[in-house]
């Protein structure tokens, strides 16, 4: 047809797109990759019979194209897979049971480094339940996972800011001064119970966890229900002057730690139940391959 | 196969790519390369698979259920050993019949409203 050496440079951009194919995940290029090159080549052929060099100019451009997107695709895609896999629930559901275990003791002792730890531990929890819902809970499950995270790593950056700045240290002496920032910090909680009470609900829709699956709805309002009473016992004293403990009051005696027993409760019974499941999925044998 | 899990009964919304491949196998069984220039075909080349593109399509539709590897090859001396043939499965065909009467749907309300110039021809 032309001047134009067909077979060297059939041979040689066949070469280099199969090199390109490294772009693609691995289980994507063993299962494929004899597929993709054949049909390049066969489309390699077609073009340059039909269009000569244009042709094969054309073939190219189109073919990185949809390579680079396409690449980027799969990659996202397994990726996702991993995010679903029974192992990443297995273990943010047990960091979800330590998590919840750390409620209990944050409420118990009042100590700050045991809140910590259950917020950090919690992040497990969700990631684990976002993970079960295997992209069935939708938008409101995206974005109840989005605002959940977001509403316990703010609580999070609070706390190390007032223990770093000595503004904790400075509650004795000047209560009032600390709750003009302090109401951040239930304000931050409220949007964790948000997002949790969002992938409640895509929890329920899914049908997540079958009979139990009333129960990170109720987690999510619980968590909105605590940031209320830390509001009420922690943020009203200190605005007024006095700090919470000074005095015997039934808020801060009783009702916050029970409001954290129950929501330690309710995240060891979240984490089991999602760990339980994973645990049995991660035993089976996978399925043979197609 | 489960074929109530991925039923043509819940409503899927079939990507354009996935539909024209189906129309394609709605044929008969098909390989690659085969599919990807009977789409360009069907589009007057407005529609251009990439390798890439074909094959992902592919991958999640088998894993759908859609369609299916097909193990009976042609005659090696006719076609390459190495192709991998696909065809429609059950559900892939009652879900393509289902996109396609829906588009036929559309279609007949953009004639009633006068939106074709020839409204026989389609």
């Amino acid at each position: 047809m032309n001047s134009f050496p067909s077979t060297n440079s059939l041979s040689v951009s066949v070469r280099v797109y199969r090199a390109l194919l490294v772009a693609y995940p691995k289980k994507f290029r063993e299962h494929y990759e004899t597929q993709l090159v054949q049909v390049f080549r066969d489309s390699f052929r077609y073009e340059y019979h039909r269009n000569g060099i244009s042709g094969v100019i054309d073939l190219w451009l189109h073919t990185c194209a949809d390579l680079l997107v396409t690449a980027f695709i799969e990659r996202i895609m397994e990726s996702s897979q991993y995010m679903f896999s029974p192992k990443v629930i297995l273990w943010g559901g047990l960091a979800s049971v330590f998590g919840g275990l750390f409620w209990m003791l944050a409420g118990l002792s009042n100590s700050p480094a045991a809140l910590v730890l259950a917020l950090v531990l919690g992040l497990g929890g969700l990631v684990s339940l976002y993970s079960r819902q295997a992209g069935q809970g939708g938008r409101l499950g995206l974005a109840g996972f989005t605002l959940g995270i977001i509403g316990t790593v703010l609580p999070l950056a609070v706390l190390w800011w007032a223990f770093t700045s000595g503004l904790v240290a400075n509650m004795k002496r000047d209560p009032a001064s600390v709750a003009a920032w302090a109401f951040i910090f239930p304000l931050a909680l409220v949007i964790s119970g948000i997002g949790l009470t969002l992938l409640g609900l895509a929890s329920w829709r899914a049908k997540t966890l079958h009979i139990w699956r009333g129960l990170p709805l109720g987690l999510g309002l619980l968590s909105i229900i605590y940031s209320l009473t830390i509001w009420l016992v922690g943020i009203v004293p200190l605005s007024q002057g006095r700090l919470p403990w000074d005095t015997w009051n039934f808020g801060f005696y009783v009702l916050y730690p029970a409001v954290h027993v129950l929501l330690g409760l309710g995240w060891m019974g979240l984490g089991s139940l999602l760990a339980i499941e994973a645990a049995a999925k991660v035993a089976q044998p996978p399925p043979a391959s197609a | 196969m489960d074929e109530t899990a991925s039923g043509p009964q819940k409503s899927i919304s079939l990507t354009p790519a996935a539909f024209h491949i189906m129309l394609v196998l709605a044929g008969g069984e098909n390989h690659g390369y085969a599919i990807m220039r009977e789409v360009a075909e069907h589009t007057q080349g407005k529609m251009r698979l990439g390798p890439g593109s074909l094959y992902g399509t592919i991958k999640r539709m088998l894993a759908e259920g859609w369609i299916e590897e097909s193990d009976e090859r042609p005659d090696p001396e006719l076609d390459d050993e190495r192709r991998r043939y696909y065809r429609l499965t059950g559900v892939g065909r009652k879900l393509v019949q289902a996109e396609a009467e829906r588009l036929e749907q559309l279609v007949n309300i953009a004639r009633g409203k006068k939106l074709l110039h020839n409204p026989t021809s389609v």
